[in-house]
Order: structure tokens, then sequence, then C-alpha cells
């Protein structure tokens, strides 16, 4: 028979990091061998995750897609949901449902440069994406990385980016709101650190996810550095409950943001009602 | 060759019995099994019959308080042969849009298409009410398109008309029918003022026009029109728990409601009671038929005009938002 599509799979976590004081990332594997192994996702694709008993929350797939037995979600502690998930350890079985809405066009990128700017925890849906180009380097230009957060305890994916920095043709640029006594590092809003890293709009694709205020001033950056609106991308944030095009719940205009996006070129977020 | 035939009450009871189990409106207007065949009112019954098809509560999984993953006991469709007796074709009509929600792949609802496979739709044609406006979407109180057998009550049984071929071979089961020529299809009741159905184009195309904001201030956003919407999908998925049992539920929602759109961040892109208005609206009359060429999200049965407790009418507002939208591109022009 039909599997219920909003029947979760249960899954154990097998690692918790604790990113920042409100962020936890957790690794965790599918129970059920079969599904397990012919698990596949794509940048950019999302995943409805349940605390059993305390109800289900949308969350991108935050890890390596060429490791898709491994999966990863990042999850900040916004609500009752997520406070509940803050209470799980390596061991506990969570349920995942997934993946859902449309990738970030990996492969049509093919041959360009890659941009990213990420601000806090923005960078969780822009990770798979930067995993995808070092997986596949030859078939990528530069990859150029700018990510902020508002303080240096609020940096997240420490090991990753250690990674990133020593990665080939990958320039990564870090800076905080507001540095401490300790942080040696750049200070200034990602914004402006974009604009003064001045990446090459030449042949190259620009994504953007993190918060909205953020985002909104990113944007005109990033198309005063030449990017046309059909190469700057960003991940829609909408209150899903499905995420099979079912529930209403993430309609705007024609579209359900969880089967239409959640990835969208801003040539197309132009096209949508200006209700975001 | 006459395509319509003559049953009495008591061959068509019959025959549906040995279908299976049977389902009719009662008296408080929801849709119950029953063993016998009530005596409907003129118009819709209270609640449209989508209940039977999408409840407004229901179980996807349960399981007891910390148990382990292989204790999730996920629910079972429901794929109980049988009829569903007294449906009107406004209601009828709204499935064929849950259809293109819930039976489209990849992500077909299971439970959905167990009843949607095994109940029969009889319907039974209707006397339509003050608030009834199904002619504005070409269609009447008699039309069978959307159901298995149309049914009109006579004095002594009923005039059939099979919908389906599913309907054409039930209606075969029913004893002593006589071939009897099917009446000419009645109009469906519309306003006079009617001029038709608003350009979906159009309607989005103002989407920041002021005159959402003037409807807004009439409406308190109670949502009792979305709740007895016969097209109206929405739905949340929580967990229940009591005494020691958690039930995984997908329960019927609102995009009235203020949280509807409310993320966990505080971040509300509805968050004035007009914004949801307009969704609503404009969900019906612009998104849905620009997707779905040929649909409405609208099957003009009136209920949400019945119940409204501040006497709008979405028609009247419908209109009178094109009236609007076409005066100032007059002006304009």
């Amino acid at each position: 028979m039909l599997r219920d599509p909003l029947l979760p799979l249960p899954a154990r976590i097998s690692e918790r990091i604790d990113e920042t004081a409100d962020t936890v990332t957790f690794h965790f594997e599918l129970l059920d061998e079969a599904e397990r192994k012919a698990f596949r996702y794509l940048p950019g694709q999302f995943a409805e995750i349940s605390n059993f008993g305390e109800g289900e929350s949308t969350f991108v797939i935050a890890g390596d897609p060429a490791k898709p037995e491994r999966l990863t979600v990042t999850t900040k502690r916004v609500g009752a949901h997520t406070e509940a998930l803050h209470h799980l350890y390596a061991g506990a079985i969570i349920g995942f449902r997934g993946p859902y809405g449309k990738a970030f066009p990996v492969a049509d990128w093919k041959g360009k440069d890659i941009v990213i700017a990420g601000g806090g925890i923005g960078l969780a849906p822009l990770k798979p994406i930067i995993c995808h180009v070092l997986n596949h380097r030859a078939d990528y230009g530069k990859l150029t990385i700018v990510y902020g957060a508002r303080s240096p305890g609020d940096l997240m994916y420490a090991a990753d980016r250690e990674i990133w920095a020593k990665a080939p043709n990958t320039e990564l640029v870090v800076t905080v709101d507001k540095g401490d006594a300790n942080w040696k590092g750049r200070e200034g809003f990602v914004p402006a650190v974009l604009r003064a890293t001045a990446p090459s709009a030449a042949n190259a694709v620009a994504i953007t996810c993190g918060p909205p205020i953020m985002i909104k001033l990113t944007l005109p950056v990033f198309k005063d550095l030449g990017f046309p609106a059909e190469r700057i991308f960003t991940t829609l944030e909408m209150k899903m409950k499905c995420g099979l095009g079912q529930c209403g719940r993430c309609n705007i205009g024609p579209f359900y943001v969880c089967k239409d996006g959640p990835v969208f070129s801003v040539a197309q977020l132009q096209q949508l009602p200006q209700e975001f | 060759m006459a395509d319509g035939m003559k049953i009495s009450r008591d061959s068509l009871l019959a025959a549906l019995r040995k279908r299976g189990a049977l389902w009719a409106p009662n008296d408080a207007g929801r849709w119950a099994a029953v063993d016998s065949l009530p005596e409907l009112g003129p118009i819709r019954p209270r609640r449209p019959v989508k209940d039977l098809f999408t409840p407004p509560r229901r179980e996807i999984a349960h399981w007891k308080a910390g148990a382990g993953p292989a204790e999730i006991e996920p629910a079972q469709p429901d794929e109980t042969p049988g009829s569903v007796f007294g449906v009107r074709p406004c209601d009828a009509r709204a499935l064929l849009l849950l259809d293109r929600a819930f039976l489209q792949p990849p992500h077909l609802d299971p439970h959905y298409q167990a009843r949607r496979d095994n109940l029969l739709l009889i319907g039974v044609a209707c006397q339509p009410g003050p608030n009834c406006y199904c002619g504005v979407f070409g269609f009447g109180p008699d039309d069978k398109d959307a159901v298995d057998v149309m049914l009109t009550l006579q004095a002594d049984g009923f005039a059939a008309q099979a919908g389906s071929p599913r309907g054409q071979a039930f209606l075969a089961t029913v004893s002593g029918g006589a071939a009897a020529p099917a009446a000419a299809p009645r109009p469906g009741p519309r306003p006079d003022w009617w001029t038709g159905l608003p350009d979906p184009k159009a309607l989005y195309a103002n989407f920041d026009h002021p005159i959402w904001r003037e409807l807004g201030t009439s409406c308190m956003n109670c949502g009792v029109c979305t709740q007895y919407c016969p097209t109206c999908q929405c739905f949340t998925v929580d967990d229940e728990s009591w005494k020691g049992e958690i039930q995984r539920l997908r329960i019927v929602d609102n995009c009235q409601r203020s949280d509807f759109t409310r993320m966990a961040g505080g971040h509300n892109p509805r968050q004035v009671a007009a914004s949801r208005l307009r969704q609503r609206m404009l969900h019906k009359f612009s998104y849905i038929p620009t997707q779905n060429p040929g649909l409405v999200g609208c099957t003009g049965c009136g209920r949400c005009v019945d119940l409204c407790p501040l006497d709008r009418n979405l028609f009247a507002d419908v209109f009178e938002i094109m009236k609007r939208i076409n005066q100032e591109a007059e002006r304009v022009a």
C-alpha cells in the first residue's frame, strides 16, 4: 500500500554539536537500512524533523550531499519545538521526512565562480553548496564565502570553516558585527564586508541567506557588483507544515514555497507579491 | 434511447446496502453512517462532504509515550466500500479541487485516495437557497459531472442519471429500474448583478490595491468561511498526548488565523487582517485558476455567505473588487 507521505521515518542522532548558545547541529542516520542507502538529496532541499510527542518543524538539510547517509540539520532555539529538540543528545530517536523542495541549480553553475554571502544560521542552507563545490572542485571556478555573525560566539561550523579556509581556489572571509577581547578577525556587517571583498561578477553566481535584514541589504551590493537578478539566488523562509504542496501554509502568489521553492533567483522573486 | 432511469427508494437502499456502508447528512447537517436514506433538506447540508474524505482531524500515527521507533503505529487508510447519499453538486465539484491537492504525484494522500476509490457519490439534486451561487461556475443544482449518480426526488422514488461509468454500473444493480428520459439540466442560481468571473491575472496585478485594506476592516478573521468551505484544503500537523498515548494528527487549519504564517522566530508575512483576507480571496480566484486553467477555488455553495457573522458576501466582494479595478483601468485608458 502507498505510504502516507506525512509519516516520518525514524532516525537516530549520531552526534550533537552545540554551535552557539542557541544553535545546535544534529547529525543523524535513518534507521531503516534500505531507506538509508537509497536516500539522496541536493543542496537547498529541506526536511521535516519530528521530535515524537512534540511535533514537527522544517529545517534545511545542512550536510554534505555526497554523504547522504549522514544527515544533518542545524537548529536555532526560537520556539517550543526547537526548545524540545535541544534536549536531545546522541542516541535519541527523531523522525525524518524529505527531501522536499527545489534545490539550488548547482549543475547549471558548472564553470562559474561561486560567491556566497551568509549570516548567522543562514549558513546552514549554504553549506551543502560549499560541500558540493569542494567535492567537484574542477567543475567550478573561484569560491568566495563571506560569512558573518553578531559576535564571535555566534559563528557556527568551526570545523567546516577550517577546511574551507584551506580549500583550493577558495576565499573565506569571516566577520562579526562586534568582536570581543579575543577576536582578531574582521569586524563589520556582511553587506559592507562583501562590498569590500568585491568578488568579480563576470561569469559568477551569487547565493545569499541570512536574517531578512541582511538579505535585504546584501542584494543591492550584489547588484552594484554587477550580478544580474537571474544570477542571484536565495532561499525563502516561510512557515511550512507538510512540505508536499498540500497544507496551504506556504502559498505565496501562484506558488507553494515548499515545492516551487524554497530556492528562488532574485529574478523569480521579483515576480512574487511583495509580502515578504 | 432513454439515458435516465426511474428507481424506487427501497430498491435504491437495497442496492446501496449490498455495496457496503452508507453515509448521509444527519439532522445536524454532519456526515454520519446511516442505515436508511434520510429525508434531505432542500439545500446543501451544514457540513461539506469533504469531511468524509479529508476529515477535520485525521490520525497520521500513534504510539505510547516512551515507545521505540518500531512501536509507532501508522494509521491505516479506511478502505471500507460504501456510498455517500445526498451529495450536492457544489460539494462534489469541490472534491475535484481537493483531488488536485491530495492526489497529485508524487505525494498522494493514501487516506484520501482510499476514500475516493471506495465511496460511491450519490448526488441528490437540491433546491438552491438564497446564498447559493453554483450558476456563477457554470453548473446547476442537478449537475451530474462530479458524482457517480445524480438523483432527482420524485413523488414515488427518484429519477436517476449516471454521472460516471462507476455510477452506470451501480445503477445496473438497482432492481426494478425502468428506463425514463432524463430531464434537461436546470441552470444554477447566480446574482442578477453578476457579470462574470474575475480575470485571475487582473486580480493578481492589483495585489496592492487599497480595496483589500478597506475590505479587511470589515473582516474579523474568525475563519468560519474557511472552516465550512468545501474546497479549503489547509491543515497543520501536530502531536497530542493524552494519558500516555500520543497521536500525530493532521488537523484542519485556517488561513485567517494570525499565526497561520507566523514563524517560530516571530516573523509573520501576513500580520494584518486585510492581508489574510486578500490571501483567501486571491487563492480561490487568482492562484488556483492561474495554476489550473478552467478551475476556480470556489463552487458557489454559499456557506461562507450564510455563516459570516459580519454578513460579508464573498461574491459581492469579488464583484466590487473587479468593478473598482476595471473602473480605474478605464480611467487610465
